[in-house]
């Protein structure tokens, strides 16, 4: 063997072993993810194809369950309907509400912490727990309901917040977004944060506007964060369950059913798992476009 | 000398009796039985009436119980892994028939014939839990539909308990003009607790020859008998009877909490909500049955099983003998279970439980309960039926969501009667009808 040869086998070595190693502390999380994620999403799309009511064998009925979807199921129109509503509610109300607060919060030289620290608060609370809170504050019998009669305000006393078909969704998705959008303002604030200083000196020096420096600097300046928030909303608007099913399961009617709600209807209560396995790769077939819109957005926000 | 003998002796018998400890110890067997999210009042009544004296005559059987909030969920998915407890409460046949077509449950026949349930459990009841003529549960409760009121009301404004439909309306009209909710109810949680409604207004406005004729397939659920207890339920809903329309709004709870503080005047709801009223009304309660709808229709008490026990196709023979013989002491001590219902406000099982185990002290609204109860299940022919027990689960879900678009003006009655014959027909279909009585 040439000294050359044995130099060679040794950089190999060293190679083999830099490009081992990285991969050794990936392998934990891979497994995990395979196990828990990858796994089940392939056995999801798998038993989509059968007839299966969730316990025993399934009878393979190939693409009926996607056909029943989209030419039979009243409901499945109805929903896909109500979580578009839902996301434009989330669209504009967190993103807008969390980045005007989280813009006068940073401003704040004293207390920041302490106002970061309210917003932030309901986001801690269980989202079960809020919603139930929230309903019963919502009750026209106890909560606000009662109040707003004790104040003379008896037409407003009178309103269905839950039990109106019109109402119910908005009031749902206005609990859900008091309990969002503060961290919705947490993570604008960090991205504040970042945006360099100079910019704004610089801007104030050529005589820029507030809502120049606010267009022209600190959009840019969080624009990724802004694309990250958007597009996650986006995606949770598709799987959101917690404060629909904690607060009306759907009803009234079929006001708020969405597709969360009517997945696990079909799944828990009609045991008719097959069925909701075909709705969630319908599902998860919103939420990967959503997936490759931000993909296209993010790279258009790195430029921008 | 002696010393070292009772030194000797005094080892071999601790040794001995540690030797038998750790036998018994071997030998006790622990049985899962997971339960419902039930109250900590029920907790402590099952401890007290099953448990514990259970544990006194057999020792070497333990049972653990596990209330488990959404116990079917999560039953269902430790059986599709498998696992699960031995011995589990579920809500009633429709869930028995689903697992036993997936082999989950434990066949009960030979338990059936070894304790001899036949004669003890009512043949209408034990009927529902039968599939392929094998026993696959046990029927654990049952209960009815009631109308309960406050008396001290009816009296003060001079109401009578109302017994037709009429009756029922003018009732109303007056309790509502007396500033007070006629009927509390809620459902905006539990969307559906309609299925209560359902129940009822089928029961006797349709009449039970009717609706169990729908059952069969052998009537339309566009026939006017079925389709006028819809219109029924809507016209009731309409007029505000039912919760002011407000049902969508409140919980279940909140519309309990309504008749507990005397702000409704009556309630329909189920046996269960006897030990509720017990520990929570402020007000003064009475139980009377709920009216009939229609002149021309046979008086039916809306009746069902509030659960059933079954058992873990994969639990071994040793532990299903042990839980056997649990379920057979809580069904054949009716000493035990007649003091549980009579103290603690348990269901009754759907045994022979006459009026005469209970104690001359017996709250007289519990003892009407258990005689009207007593009444139905010695005529079955007239008894009526619960939603939850005897409709396939895919038309309940159908009718519970959709009864909700029928109040809002969102689906007029007739499409409501054709969308439930159209879910019928796929449920005759698929055979997912549980026996009827």
């Amino acid at each position: 063997m040439t000294q050359a040869t044995g130099l060679r086998r040794i950089q190999a070595r060293e190679r083999g072993k830099r490009l081992l190693v990285p991969l050794l502390f990936i392998l934990p999380a891979f497994v995990y993810h395979a196990c828990l994620v990858v796994l089940p999403a392939l056995s999801t799309i798998y038993m989509s194809f059968f007839d299966w009511n969730g316990l025993g064998a399934g009878t393979f009925v190939g693409f009926a369950n996607f056909v029943e979807i989209f030419t039979k199921d009243t409901v499945f129109p109805v929903a896909i309907l109500n979580n578009l509503k839902w996301l434009l509610v989330f669209m504009v109300l967190p993103t807008t509400i969390g980045l005007l607060v989280a813009i006068l919060v940073s401003r704040q030289k004293k207390g920041q912490l302490l106002y970061r620290a309210i917003y932030f608060l309901p986001y801690v609370l269980a989202s079960i727990v809020a919603g139930k809170i929230w309903s019963s504050l919502l009750s026209p019998y106890f909560g606000i309901g009662k109040m707003c009669k004790v104040l003379g305000l008896t037409e407003l006393g009178r309103v269905q917040w839950l039990g109106n078909p019109d109402l119910a969704l908005f009031t749902v998705a206005f609990v859900d977004n008091w309990h969002y959008w503060g961290f919705v303002m947490v993570l604008f604030i960090a991205a504040l944060h970042q945006v360099d200083n100079h910019l704004y000196e610089a801007a104030r020096v050529e005589g820029a506007s507030k809502w120049s420096e606010f267009w022209h600097v600190t959009i840019p300046g969080i624009m990724p964060t802004l694309v990250f928030i958007i597009m996650t909303t986006m995606m949770w608007s598709f799987t959101t369950f917690d404060y629909i099913w904690a607060m009306t399961k759907g009803g009234p009617g079929q006001s708020t059913e969405i597709l969360s709600t009517w997945i696990y209807k079909n799944a828990f209560m009609n045991y008719r798992g097959g069925y909701a396995n075909a709705l969630c790769v319908v599902q998860l077939g919103f939420v990967v476009l959503v997936f490759l819109l931000q993909q296209r957005l993010r790279k258009k926000a790195e430029e921008f | 000398m002696k010393k070292g003998l009772a030194l000797f002796l005094a080892l071999v018998l601790t040794l001995a009796s540690a030797t038998c400890t750790a036998l018994a110890e071997e030998k006790a067997i622990e049985i899962n039985w997971m339960v419902e999210n039930i109250s900590e009042g029920e907790r402590a009544a099952l401890n007290e009436y099953m448990i514990a004296p259970f544990h006194k005559e057999f020792p070497n059987i333990h049972i653990n119980m596990l209330p488990t909030p959404d116990s079917v969920n999560v039953l269902k998915t430790q059986m599709a892994a498998g696992e699960g407890p031995v011995l589990f409460n579920l809500d009633g046949p429709t869930d028995v028939a689903e697992l036993q077509k997936s082999g989950r449950v434990r066949d009960l026949t030979e338990y059936y014939t070894q304790y001899g349930w036949n004669d003890i459990i009512a043949d209408w009841a034990k009927q529902t839990c039968k599939f392929d003529e094998k026993y696959y549960a046990i029927p654990k409760d049952v209960e009815a539909m009631w109308l309960w009121y406050n008396p001290t009301e009816f009296k003060e404004n001079g109401w009578t308990v109302p017994t037709n439909y009429a009756e029922l309306n003018a009732t109303c009209a007056s309790i509502a003009q007396a500033g007070l909710i006629p009927m509390a109810f809620g459902n905006g949680d539990i969307t559906y607790s309609i299925d209560h409604w359902l129940s009822a207004v089928y029961n006797l406005y349709s009449g039970v020859t009717d609706l169990k004729a729908a059952l069969r397939g052998e009537k339309k659920w566009t026939d006017d008998t079925l389709k006028g207890a819809i219109t029924t339920l809507n016209e009731l809903w309409q007029a505000g009877y039912i919760n002011e329309k407000q049902t969508f709004s409140i919980s279940g709870d909140d519309a309990r909490t309504l008749f507990y503080t005397g702000a409704a005047a009556m309630k329909m709801e189920g046996s269960w909500l006897y030990p509720m009223l017990l520990s929570n009304a402020e007000v003064e309660f009475d139980i009377a049955l709920f009216p009939k709808l229609r002149d021309d229709v046979e008086y039916a008490l809306p009746m069902g099983l509030g659960g059933v026990w079954a058992m873990n196709a994969n639990a071994s023979k040793e532990e299903a003998d042990a839980a056997a013989a649990f379920l057979n002491f809580a069904l054949t001590r009716t000493d035990l279970h007649v003091a549980s219902i009579e103290n603690a406000g348990l269901l009754p099982m759907p045994i022979d439980l006459p009026v005469e185990a209970f104690s001359k002290d017996a709250d007289p609204r519990l003892i009407t309960m258990i005689s009207m109860l007593n009444d139905a299940q010695a005529n079955l022919e007239n008894s009526g039926i619960v939603m939850w027990t005897f409709f396939p689960p895919e038309l309940r879900t159908w009718q519970t969501s959709n009864m909700d678009k029928v109040f809002l003006g969102q689906m007029t009655v007739d499409e409501f009667c054709e969308g439930s014959q159209e879910v019928f027909d796929k449920c005759l279909a698929d055979g997912t009808i549980p026996p009827l009585p």
